[in-house]
């Protein structure tokens, strides 16, 4: 590296030493400090033939080198000749050094009895960790110095943990950008390879500039909590005025972020770091502006020397900005990690780290308008949408978007939005919130990807033009399904419902950058509809032509976690189902495309063999208001009350079970049923509620023809049975819940097939597609569509429309009626002024 | 004749406030004549002024055409004539210079005296440093701006503080050791004026990015074709105006990559056949440019393969200022339309028709017009052909017609190629880019038009209005 920045670090040959640490202090003007700090290494544990001690005296005079000798035969003192500061002074100790190892200690710290020989282990343990950060206590060891490494965009390093007790909290390892040089190891070889501390420096951030240094060549700096080293802190600087110490501060963190930003990065920041420093360190001395900005220029102010540091600080940078930038382009060429990739060991990069109120207006004007808060964020924002309501009562599509929303924000910020309403629900990983039309445009616009199910770009209309990452959930083919559904809104209404159901769905397809769909089955469908709306083609096939980029399988999943019940929720809870019944479980809601009314006169069938069945539907009501209720509902309590099973024979729970105490109601079950109409929405659709069957070990009836059904025998987790056939659904029924090798052989397989549904593997596609999120190649590279415009509004009121409200009120409520609308037309339209 | 009629040229005159320079009428004539007869858009006088196009140049008076200012924020010239004395008005004339060229407007400037400025007090020279890095935070693009505005901030500061005489190292422990005791600094009031300056116009930072947004939505040239003109016109923005300053921005400029940066020339993505009568067009058109331009050269045809070379093609497309489609579509170069480049339509050597008939493919000919920023034809009746094409497309528009009312700015004959040559070496995109959206005036509803009728003439009024609307939709034997 460029020999200006390390002038005393000579290009050898070096003797090294294999297994041997030159520990290296710098002492100026504190000979009492270091020869305490020298002593401490008779209580290190590290054999004494492979410890180096070197002490550079920078320039301090009066007897002090003689004394540290004298005081400390082992060690070796090299006068510098000159105050080198700690940069220059560490280089010529290192330049000094035979170590495998070396360590730099500040002269009023001590090392801990394993401050050695615990960073050495770490180094040895992994050839790709260069250098080790200690752990750094205050000197009685109770308060924190230095746990962690955290450096804001401006290239200043601060200590989030300092002044903190040691409680424990600090003990595990992990990387860190840069240790401090007050407790620090590098291999020898490594420091040298890569220039050492840069000597323009002096002292302050010298330390932050080696560790980012060293990671974006490809190190990895380690901090190791079993190394630790004792320290006094700034014992040097307290013998001079603070605007030294904040001169140095200010000009070196312009100096490291020079050399070490990318081009992309640099050109973002340094202009508005320069600003900052000139409005901080004014407002730190006191400027009076107002003073100050009436000055003639012709005439001197008299200013606190703080208040120049940041002024002075750019006027040094200019001044070295030759040799800087020829550093800079060396390590540029030479680096192997991406800023992004080192953002994360910034840790909090958007701090401003003083408390001075024009500064922080001024810091965060500037992280607004520069978009830093994103830029320094490694992960994407993601934003996941559901128009279910979310509550303690969750169904599936609400299900689905949390477990989305809990995988998600392991890696990365999200939030998860329901457009019908939030009660009680919290995540410590995730922030929750309800929004409705325009009040969903705070949420788009904090994300760079948004997850949904449903309706959104009904609501969010906006999004259909935007650059946003849009992933469209669809799961479930409402328009399939609401071929029975509808069925209920007559011929003209079904027929309504069925095409405004397809347009959004069509829309969804059309825009999204990438689909997620519950089956391949089901994928086969989505990509026949993405093809006739143009999204088959040369940018979205990729090159395994399986158009993996475009839609992927993502089924719903299971818990993690092991089902635990906590209380019965059926045996001996509802009246009629005693502890030793045989419970069948109808385990989701009762909709038009299902068949319940085949399972009912199967268990009617079955009782009279066996008394002991139970028939148990655990939830007619459905938690979203927007679902209606059923037909098929009312004519399966119809049917089961006609035939007197119900309280008897079979229940209803006319509510719906919390989503938390499922469990109780799954587990009091023996086997799970799920029964259909032979009908295309069950070809494509994926029953959850088999999901659930699945994690609670449960045998499974199901008909055939969804993706469940047809291998329910084939993987021995239960039988399927074909559409409306009573008799085979009873045998099934009764081979799952009287023969016990086939239960139990069964509930074996279950145990087996389940684990392939844990939501951890099957959200898997959409975290890889998180780590790397995009627009779509045809979105990006096909030619520009027409501007999306908002829904049109309303048209203005014509004397017509006024005329057909007054003619339908006199029929609602006569003249007092269009009376009473007459005046609340005019309380709209003329509000009364205060 | 042609080129003028309905043209209609209305030359303004814009001064510095505060400025006493005087035109000589001859000096206006000149400037007047030069706009009138489309050689420029704008003319400065400035001392030594070589007749020549500048992107700034220190000047007191501007003499511009009218329609060329349509795109520039009327805020800016409230600066530049005082009104808003929040600004810098001499800064905010070369502020509006610059962006007139961005605007694909050409400033000439000739030689004219201007008054000597003088700044009396720490805040003058702050505003005037706020209005230099707010023009270099808004006007380059994104690959000049970061580098600009840096050395912008380190030239103003350090050179502030030499030139009155700062000891700088006066904080630094290792080269001014002592002295602790005393807390404060006399300093001169003017080398520190420039680094308040700096602070300063942190307050304007929000605003900036939102003027920054907007001038870079509707800018029609890229930096890289303006580059020549660059460098000097940041020496005014800064003061540098003697050789030794000069060649100390210049120093600046070097290291931090600025000059290198200027250096490019304009990029120019060819996408032509490899043979016949266009391919060897494409090769006459990298022999004309020669080192003018930096050329790259893709056979048309590129996206034959399925998914084969997506991502390097895109790359393509971004990095050119100019891309020529010869006889190709944007299926050749997915994303081209998406890019800022300037795209040019070659079709001057190819038989329209059957070129049509052959099947550059369905929505290609849209696609192509709709976004084309010239559009060369073979011969002009092949003109004609593609005229209506464009204006099929809504290309032929107010914005373009008042540019340019014959048109040839848009689409003209280029048997030779020397037309494709001239807007390669410096690229304009078309009058109506990045226009804003059209919205459609609201009608009145019938209460707001009884409301009027009733004010305008009282009952009888809002009686003989109902009575002729009835009249007209309850004609007899008429729609309804």
């Amino acid at each position: 590296m460029n020999g200006l920045a390390s002038t005393h670090l000579t290009a050898g040959p070096h003797e090294v030493r294999e297994g041997v640490v030159s520990v290296i202090l710098v002492n100026y003007h504190g000979a009492d400090d270091t020869i305490v700090c020298l002593e401490a290494f008779d209580d290190v544990e590290w054999p004494a033939e492979d410890l180096e001690l070197i002490v550079v005296d920078n320039d301090s005079g009066n007897g002090e080198a003689e004394r540290i000798a004298a005081a400390c035969p082992r060690a070796t003192v090299i006068q510098s000749g000159a105050n080198l500061g700690f940069a220059g002074g560490c280089n010529v100790g290192v330049d000094h050094a035979t170590g495998q190892y070396v360590a730099f200690i500040n002269n009023d710290a001590r090392p801990g009895p394993r401050w050695i020989s615990a960073a050495v282990e770490a180094m040895r343990a992994d050839p790709e960790v260069v250098s080790v950060a200690s752990k750094v206590l205050d000197w009685d060891g109770e308060r924190v110095d230095y746990v962690d490494g955290s450096l804001t965009w401006y290239g200043m390093g601060y200590k989030r943990e300092a002044e903190r007790p040691d409680d424990g909290s600090y003990e595990t390892a992990h990387d860190v950008l840069f240790g401090t040089g007050a407790a620090l190891f590098v291999t020898a070889e490594a420091y040298r390879e890569v220039g050492g501390f840069d000597e323009r420096f002096f002292m302050f951030y010298e330390d932050v500039d080696l560790g980012w240094r060293l990671n974006l060549l490809g190190h990895r700096v380690r901090y190791v909590p079993e190394s630790v080293a004792y320290h006094k802190h700034h014992v040097t600087m307290r013998k001079f005025g603070s605007y030294r110490e904040t001169y140095l501060l200010e000009r070196n963190a312009l100096m490291a972020m020079v050399k070490n930003y990318s081009d992309e990065t640099l050109a973002r920041v340094l202009p508005a770091a320069l600003a900052l420093s000139v409005r901080r360190t004014t407002e730190m001395g006191g400027v009076d502006l107002d003073t100050v900005r009436a000055t003639p220029l012709s005439e001197t102010v008299e200013l606190a020397k703080l208040g120049l540091t940041g002024i002075y600080g750019v006027d040094h940078l200019a001044s070295v900005l030759g040799s800087v930038w020829e550093t800079r382009r060396e390590l540029q060429a030479a680096r192997t990690r991406t800023d992004a990739e080192l953002f994360g060991l910034f840790r909090n990069a958007i701090e401003p780290a003083y408390p001075l109120p024009r500064y922080l207006e001024a810091h965060a004007d500037v992280v607004s308008a520069l978009d830093l808060d994103r830029m320094f964020s490694p992960a994407a924002r993601i934003l996941v949408v559901t128009g279910e309501p979310l509550s303690g009562r969750l169904a599936g599509p609400a299900i689905r978007a949390w477990e989305m929303s809990v995988a998600l924000s392991a890696t990365h910020p999200v939030r998860l939005l329901s457009t019908n309403g939030v009660e009680g629900v919290t995540h410590e990983r995730f922030e929750v919130h309800q929004a409705v039309g325009e009040e969903i445009v705070t949420h788009t616009d904090w994300a760079d990807v948004i997850v949904f199910q449903g309706f959104l770009l009904e609501a969010a209309w906006w999004l259909v033009g935007s650059n946003k990452i849009i992933v469209a959930d669809v799961y479930d083919p409402m328009h399939l399904e609401q071929l029975e559904q509808a069925k209920d809104l007559g011929e003209q209404g079904r027929r309504g419902a069925i095409r405004d159901v397809t347009n959004v769905l069509n829309k969804q397809l059309a825009r999204a950058d990438y689909l997620l769909c519950a089956s391949e089955k089901q994928r086969d469908f989505w990509i026949g509809q993405l093809a006739v709306l143009g999204r088959v083609n040369a940018l979205t096939v990729g090159d395994d032509q399986e158009l993996s980029r475009l839609v992927d399988v993502v089924p719903f999943g299971l818990q993690d976690e092991p089902p635990v019940q906590r209380a019965h929720g059926i045996r001996g809870v509802i009246p009629g189902i005693g502890m030793d019944d045989k419970v069948v479980i109808w385990g989701g809601g009762v909709y038009n495309w299902f068949d319940p009314l085949t399972l009912v006169h199967a268990i009617d069938r079955l009782k009279t063999r066996h008394p002991d069945v139970r028939l148990y539907f655990m939830g007619l009501k459905h938690p979203n208001p927007g679902v209606p209720d059923m037909r098929i509902a009312w004519e399966t309590q119809q049917l089961a009350e006609r035939l007197g099973l119900v309280g008897r024979h079979v229940f209803f729970n006319s509510g719906w079970v919390p989503y938390a105490e499922r469990a109780d109601h799954l587990l009091d079950a023996d086997v799970g049923v799920s029964t259909h109409f032979d009908h295309v929405e069950t070809e494509f659709s994926f029953r959850t509620r088999i999901l659930d069957y699945l994690w609670t070990g449960l045998p499974i009836v199901a008909t055939r023809g969804d993706s469940f059904g047809d291998i329910l025998d084939e993987e021995g987790i239960g039988r399927g049975v074909p559409a409306e056939d009573v008799e085979a659904l009873e045998l099934a029924l009764e081979e799952m819940l009287y023969d016990e090798a086939a239960a139990a052989a069964a509930r074996e397989h279950v145990a087996r097939y389940a684990e392939q549904f844990r939501w951890s593997r099957v959200l898997q596609p959409l975290m890889d597609f998180a780590a790397s999120p995009h627009r779509a190649a045809d979105h990006v590279l096909s030619p520009l569509q027409e501007e999306v415009q908002p829904p049109e509004p309303p048209g203005p009121p014509t004397l017509g429309g006024y005329a057909r409200v007054m003619v339908r009120s006199l029929r609602e409520g006569g003249v007092p009626e269009v009376a009473r609308r007459a005046r609340g037309f005019v309380r709209r339209r003329w509000p009364r002024t205060e | 004749m042609v080129s003028l009629m309905g043209r209609g040229v209305v030359v303004t005159t814009i001064r510095v406030a505060g400025s006493k320079t005087r035109l000589s009428p001859e000096a206006r004539e000149e400037g007047v004549s030069r706009i009138e007869s489309g050689d420029a858009a704008a003319v400065c006088f400035t001392p030594g002024g070589s007749d020549s196009p500048v992107l700034a140049a220190p000047s007191d008076v501007l003499l511009v055409d009218e329609a060329a200012l349509r795109s520039i924020d009327k805020d800016l010239l409230l600066h530049v004539q005082g009104s808003d004395q929040s600004g810098d008005p001499a800064t905010a004339m070369l502020d509006l210079q610059w962006r007139l060229n961005l605007t694909g407007h050409t400033v000439v400037a000739l030689d004219g005296p201007i008054t000597p400025r003088t700044l009396d007090a720490v805040r003058d020279e702050e505003r005037r440093v706020e209005a230099v890095l707010r023009t270099l935070t808004t006007l380059p693009g994104e690959s000049l701006r970061g580098p600009l505005t840096t050395v912008a901030e380190l030239y103003l500061v350090s050179e502030a503080l030499a030139g009155a005489g700062v000891d700088t190292d006066a904080l630094d422990l290792q080269r001014s050791p002592g002295h602790d005791d005393v807390g404060t600094l006399a300093v001169p009031a003017a080398g520190v004026a420039a680094a308040l300056g700096v602070a300063a116009a942190l307050d304007g930072v929000k605003d900036a990015a939102e003027t920054r947004a907007t001038v870079q939505r509707r800018r029609r040239v890229s930096d890289r074709a303006l580059a020549p003109l660059v460098e000097p016109a940041v020496g005014h923005l800064l003061g540098a105006c003697d050789d030794a300053s000069r060649d100390r921005l210049a120093r600046l400029m070097d290291v931090c990559g600025v000059r290198r940066i200027l250096a490019q020339p304009v990029r120019v993505l060819v996408i032509a056949p490899e043979d016949g009568p266009t391919g060897a067009r494409a090769d006459r058109l990298v022999n004309a440019l020669g080192e003018s331009a930096t050329v790259r050269r893709l056979p048309a045809g590129s996206m034959a393969e399925t998914g084969a070379g997506i991502d390097a093609l895109y790359g393509q497309a971004q990095w050119a200022d100019v891309i020529v489609l010869a006889a190709a579509t944007f299926g050749d170069l997915p994303g081209a339309a998406r890019t800022h480049a300037a795209v040019v339509v070659d079709l001057g050597a190819v038989d329209l028709v059957a070129w049509m008939v052959r099947g550059p493919g369905p929505g290609a000919l849209e696609e192509l017009m709709g976004r084309a920023d010239l559009v060369l034809a073979a011969d002009p009746r092949q003109r004609d052909l593609l005229l209506g094409a464009l204006a099929g497309q809504k290309r032929v528009n107010a914005a373009v017609y008042d540019e340019d009312p014959s048109l040839m700015s848009l689409v003209c004959t280029d048997p030779d190629g020397d037309a494709l040559a001239d807007f390669c070496r410096h690229p304009v995109r078309a009058a109506d880019v990045n226009l804003p959206p059209y919205v459609p005036p609201t009608k009145p509803g019938d209460l707001e038009l009884a409301v009027r009728a009733l004010k305008d003439g009282g009952p009888t009024e809002l009686a003989t209005r109902v009575a002729r609307r009835l009249r007209r939709v309850y004609r007899p034997g008429g729609s309804r």
